[in-house]
């Protein structure tokens, strides 16, 4: 399967570097209002969430758009915008169960995983962005349960 | 057109109500001071009048972020204050913090904020999407800076995308100290500004990214392609490797230096010896006993990293205690151990949870802990040693380590009642007024407090915080403390930290450095130490701003134009070499301990200012710039209005 952006927003730590580096590569300007990834943030609860397209595999904006203008690339597993065809009725930032897709102007836009290297995951210091295998979403997690059991069942070693 | 830049300057005039708005200065303008400190200083050098006093309404408070602030370089979030000081009265106030405020404040708009007047009754300041209104804040006068961030935000129906710097009590009480913080962990506590803002009756100012802008740049490629090399070059200088917990992990909080390291890096093993401030400076040798006391508790509390706009360090901390009197308490510090041997280690308190309580407290008060912290830690050492009585402390026993007592203390300075009246003036006050022998006993620097370290074993950090030309702060270093400057010549931490040999060119040197990054809009933790980081500089200059022949070469003499420019700013307002003799004399003797001890940085104060003054190109004996170099720095013009030589 085609690599994705795993996010995990328990190791996010809100310094909105994604959003800063995925709008100058996108726009050429520093911001976070042409990014792609949105930071969702509760920071009296130091809690922030990385929102980004997570690239279905039936995505419903392709499916809800008029003119075809969204489509899955079989091969790189992007769903991409053809800023020709599209007539801006935002049907699609209606129809994305996560809100992950966003009008830039006249056009929407959405994360294209910068063609394979994503900007936002060359800066993310705290490991809240990673570009893996689907089966490796949670891998971390697993490994971490595994750990705990692993103590909790140690037995005594005989010396 | 310039990047970088938003374009647009807020002027707020609190006297009369009335908020406009002007664009920046010329380029020409721009490129000699570029932001921050030097670009706030240029303007509060032409527009001030030098009779104007801290309190005065006329006294302004220029709220400047920098070229760099917003963009993706490591820690491009500084915020600077530049004021006419009230911790001295005569120096510029250079005072930086974090978080969040400062690109929030340009995707709202604004490059600054200049603030001038007096309200009639407590206003607070609301900024977002090119618009900007005061409104009441009777209602929050008062209150802590936690719970006005709080009530600020909840008012405005954002928690989420709304910054808040708000003062405390202390502040409103115009205390010496005051200070101003923002987004619960970042405090602005040089320079008294918290206290000017009370005077102001401003209670907070909030910044929303609400329907805000995006910052242009110049060579975005060339921009992001600094950035990277710049982040990966910060994580490496000993002084940062330590406090990461993992080969890609933010910072897991101050408190697990020792609990994660096997092997104390140098920096480390100087700073726990020797440089710890406790117990008025009165027992050096109880610096490392309070140091392991607190920390190897510290390592088990609960502690998250709390990370600032694009820093790749994260040196913020959420603290639950654990044990003690105040377990269950969750604290929310930042940055070194200043704040906490300022507050708690210098009068003695070994208890843990206290440790990080009494610091907390300083924070909520909205207070620097080491212009008061010194004051208290002062009416300790003079009750150890009967000077003061119970009879003077209204039944208080000032006796190392009595926690409790602090927290009395800081209700009656804040109330300016009984003791407290005594001691809020800073420490060089409190001993005037216990009288008697406390003068001897008085750590201070020009009246006031100073970064809180034991720096009697750093001596180009004293030379430092004694010729600064704002109020005692960090500008300029040398290398005798936590961190090398490999790219000014100095690939390690010298050798011989109390000794006199080459401090002042370290200090003229790092300086310089020092004064460039405070006019960048960054956080001084993303450039310190950091190798190459002059190239990454002058690079991010060039590919943010698009001045593409910026040079290292002129930053550095941007760094010294601004440490000449502070000197002519305090000039007009009566510094002379007297006041950079005003030291405590605890810290001119030899401390009894350490790694200086029998070795008195009073015997060479004298010869290394002049030194030091030779060095900025100024007269040895008087300190006054000489005319070849206001010359050479372009500084003629601010040089005007000088007393007669």
């Amino acid at each position: 399967m085609n690599k994705v952006l795993i996010v995990d927003p328990s190791k996010c730590v809100g310094c909105r570097l994604c959003q800063t580096v995925c709008s100058m590569v996108k726009s050429g300007e520093a911001g976070i209002y042409k990014s792609r990834i949105k930071n969702i943030r509760f920071p009296d609860d130091y809690f922030f969430a990385p929102l980004v397209c997570p690239q279905c595999e039936i995505p419903y904006c392709a499916q809800v758009c008029p003119t075809i203008a969204l489509t899955k690339n079989p091969e790189t597993g992007v769903v991409e915008l053809k800023k020709e065809k599209c007539v801006g009725c935002k049907m699609c930032l209606v129809a994305c169960p996560f809100g992950a897709i966003y009008m830039d102007g006249s056009v929407p836009m959405k994360c294209d995983l910068c063609e394979g290297d994503p900007m936002c995951v060359k800066f993310c210091r705290s490991e809240a962005l990673t570009y893996g295998e689907p089966e490796d979403i949670g891998e971390g997690k697993r490994v971490g349960v595994a750990e705990k059991m692993k103590e909790a069942s140690a037995a005594p070693v005989e010396v | 057109m310039l990047g970088g830049y938003v374009g647009k300057i807020l002027r707020v005039d609190l006297t009369k109500e009335a908020i406009t708005e002007e664009g920046l200065p010329s380029e020409s303008t721009l490129r000699k001071y570029l932001g921050g400190l030097g670009l706030g200083l240029k303007i509060l050098d032409e527009e001030q009048p030098v009779d104007v006093k801290p309190l005065d309404p006329e006294n302004r408070m220029i709220f400047l972020t920098g070229p760099l602030t917003g963009t993706a370089v490591p820690s491009a979030n500084n915020l600077a204050i530049i004021t006419l000081s009230n911790e001295t009265g005569y120096s510029v106030g250079s005072s930086h913090a974090h978080g969040y405020f400062a690109p929030y404040l340009k995707f709202a708009g604004y490059d600054g904020i200049i603030v001038k007047g007096a309200a009639k009754k407590p206003v607070y300041l609301w900024i977002r999407g090119g618009k900007a209104e005061l409104r009441d804040a009777s209602h929050i006068w008062g209150k802590d800076t936690h719970e006005t961030q709080d009530l600020i935000k909840d008012e405005l129906g954002d928690r989420s995308e709304t910054s808040v710097a708000a003062i405390g009590p202390a502040g409103e009480n115009l205390l010496a100290g005051g200070a101003i913080e923002t987004d619960k962990h970042h405090l602005w506590a040089k320079g008294g500004v918290g206290s000017i803002m009370g005077s102001k009756k401003l209670k907070a100012i909030a910044v929303s990214t609400r329907g805000g802008k995006g910052i242009r740049i110049s060579d975005a490629e060339g921009l992001l392609s600094v950035a990277r090399e710049w982040q990966q070059a910060a994580l490496s200088p000993p002084v940062w490797a330590a406090t990461i917990s993992g080969p890609k992990g933010i910072n897991q909080g101050y408190w697990r230096y020792s609990g994660k390291l096997k092997e104390m890096p140098p920096w480390f093993r100087r700073y726990k010896q020797s440089l710890l401030a406790v117990k008025n400076l009165s027992d050096p040798a109880f610096g490392p006993v309070w140091g392991k006391g607190v920390y190897d508790e510290a390592v088990k509390f609960k502690t998250k990293a709390v990370g600032c706009f694009s820093c790749p360090r994260g040196c913020g901390y959420t603290t639950h205690i654990t044990t003690g009197p105040y377990k269950g308490v969750m604290t929310t510090l930042a940055g070194g151990g200043e704040n906490m041997e300022g507050a708690a280690g210098m009068v003695g308190v070994t208890e843990p949870g206290t440790n990080f309580y009494l610091t907390d407290l300083y924070d909520r008060l909205g207070l620097d802990s080491s212009t008061p912290g010194c004051a208290i830690s002062l009416a300790f050492e003079c009750y150890e040693r009967g000077i003061i009585t119970k009879k003077d402390t209204e039944g208080l026993e000032l006796k190392w380590g009595n926690g409790d007592a602090v927290i009395t203390l800081l209700e009656k300075m804040v109330k300016r009642e009984g003791f407290g009246a005594v001691l809020a003036d800073g420490p060089k006050k409190a001993a005037e007024r216990i009288g008697g022998e406390a003068p001897k006993y008085a750590v201070h620097i020009k009246g006031t407090g100073m970064n809180m370290h034991d720096w009697r074993s750093a001596w180009s950090v004293m030379l430092a915080q004694i010729t600064g030309g704002a109020s005692p702060c960090w500008q300029g270093a040398g290398v005798d403390a936590f961190s090398p400057e490999p790219d000014l010549g100095f690939p390690n931490l010298s050798d011989d930290p109390a000794s006199a040999e080459g401090k002042a060119e370290a200090v003229w040197k790092t300086r310089s450095k020092k004064l460039l990054e405070d006019s960048l809009g960054i956080c001084w933790f993303g450039a310190w130490g950091v190798p190459g980081v002059m190239d990454f500089e002058r690079r991010a200059i060039a590919a943010t701003v698009g001045w593409k022949d910026f040079t290292v070469e002129e930053g550095l003499t941007l760094g010294h134009r601004v440490s000449t420019a502070q000197r002519l700013f305090g000039m007009k307002r009566g510094l002379t070499k007297e006041n950079d003799l005003d030291v405590g004399q605890r810290l001119l003797e030899a401390p009894i301990a350490g790694l200086a001890a029998g070795k008195a940085f009073g015997d060479y104060i004298v010869d290394l200012i002049k030194q030091y003054y030779t060095l900025e190109g100024w007269d040895p004996e008087s300190g006054r710039p000489l005319p070849t170099t206001l010359k050479r720095l372009g500084l003629e013009e601010m040089a005007k209005g000088l007393p007669a030589d």
